[in-house]
């Protein structure tokens, strides 16, 4: 016969070992979710530089496709054309490998170029589920996530324990989404 | 023990078959059993963490065999439009109404890429007056940046938003609860609310449509 074990060991070896497999996804999961927050400050998934500029277009002709790609030459782009579009009140859109340049009629120039944030937009990537399968292993660790939360609050014995200051904390934060909820719920 | 490893292996091949892949390919699985063949003394070692251990990478390259096989199964259907009929987006927009809950591939430049998320693209027109806007569907996680300027098919199901005076009476109520008549906001929509009104006002069906499209895959044109 084995030694018995009590419940809280097994919630202790559960929370543990769960949370060490879960590390890394705590990890991308939350940055990830930080940079998704403030999406209308930054774009998490691409560093962008953006100029505006003027060019002299009485040389140039919108409708023809010499002239365009001489006006992008100008910038150092033409090696990276991929396709040019009309757009409304003549202005002509050209895409660029990692970038794009309108140029409208009066000259005025919009100029962008961006690029791949390393970290970010692999995370980013991560957590908008690219497959299923990676669909199935974030339940699994939302469902992890629930796991580490339940034992976490009742490992620990004596003052600091859920019975209590652990419970002062536990009602502290739940009230706190409660009280978002009666303010700002419709 | 062996053998339910063997079991285990077989049922979750039987898995990914009920939950709809198509067959696994023979390159796939060539490698998966390699794999395999060469760590099964892992599994069966004394060594209780090295057994437990070698079982998760087991079960986790599992998923990822699956994850490719899923990746090639996508990429593969995006291109079957054989029983859809694919139509350019100057078409679309010609007969848009006759296609409203139809499954349609519909094809054009990418012209953006929404940076919430890459979960909407606008595809136009060489000349810019047709467009269309693509939502992705629950098939696509997101749209990335890098096929703007690429021309692309897109299967999904045709939508359309009816703009009519009910809707623009409600929007109005919308902007003067939420904003002050000098707000920039409220004189912005209050013109936009002015120029639909005058729109529906010279159609003939009494309402505004706008298209879009429900994506549910989509591939690059060579």
């Amino acid at each position: 016969m084995g030694k018995k074990r009590k419940w809280r060991w097994w919630f202790r070896v559960i929370h543990r070992d769960v949370g060490y497999f879960l590390f890394g996804m705590t990890i991308i999961y939350s940055l990830s979710g930080i940079a998704l927050n403030h999406l209308n400050d930054w774009d998490p998934s691409y560093a962008k530089i953006n100029n505006k500029l003027h060019i002299d277009m009485s040389s140039y002709d919108l409708d023809s496709k010499e002239d365009v790609f001489n006006i992008i030459d100008v910038f150092g782009e033409k090696e990276n054309y991929k396709k040019h579009i009309k757009k409304r009140g003549g202005a002509v859109k050209v895409f660029l490998k990692k970038g794009s340049i309108i140029i409208f009629p009066s000259g005025d120039i919009l100029y962008e170029k961006w690029k791949r944030r390393p970290v970010f937009h692999a995370i980013n990537y991560l957590h908008y589920n690219p497959g299923r399968w990676w669909l199935w292993f974030s339940d699994f660790f939302a469902a992890g996530l629930i796991i580490i939360a339940i034992t976490g609050i009742f490992i620990v014995k004596g003052k600091n324990s859920i019975t209590g200051r652990g419970l002062f904390y536990t009602i502290l934060g739940i009230i706190i989404p409660i009280l978002f909820l009666l303010f700002y719920y419709s | 023990m062996r053998f339910t490893y063997l079991f285990l292996f077989v049922l979750s091949i039987n898995i990914k078959q009920i939950i709809g892949f198509a067959k696994i390919s023979k390159v796939v699985l060539k490698y998966y059993c390699k794999f395999v063949i060469i760590s099964k003394d892992y599994f069966f070692t004394k060594n209780v963490s090295m057994r437990v251990l070698f079982s998760l990478l087991f079960f986790i390259s599992l998923g990822f065999v699956a994850f490719a096989q899923e990746m090639e199964n996508h990429s593969a259907d995006a291109g079957k439009n054989d029983e859809v009929e694919v139509i350019s987006v100057e078409k679309f927009q010609d007969k848009a109404d006759s296609y409203i809950g139809k499954e349609l591939a519909v094809t054009g430049i990418v012209d953006h890429v929404c940076k919430h998320g890459g979960k909407k693209v606008v595809i136009v027109s060489e000349d810019g007056k047709a467009s269309l806007k693509i939502m992705a569907g629950d098939k696509i996680s997101k749209f990335d940046k890098n096929i703007e300027g690429e021309t692309i098919t897109v299967v999904g199901i045709v939508r359309e938003k009816r703009v009519d005076e009910d809707y623009l009476s409600n929007w109005e109520i919308e902007v003067k609860d939420h904003h002050k008549p000098e707000d920039p906001e409220y004189k912005d929509d209050m013109a936009k609310i002015e120029e639909l009104r005058a729109k529906i006002k010279e159609s003939p069906k009494g309402y505004l449509s706008f298209y879009s499209m429900d994506g549910n895959s989509y591939h690059v044109n060579k």
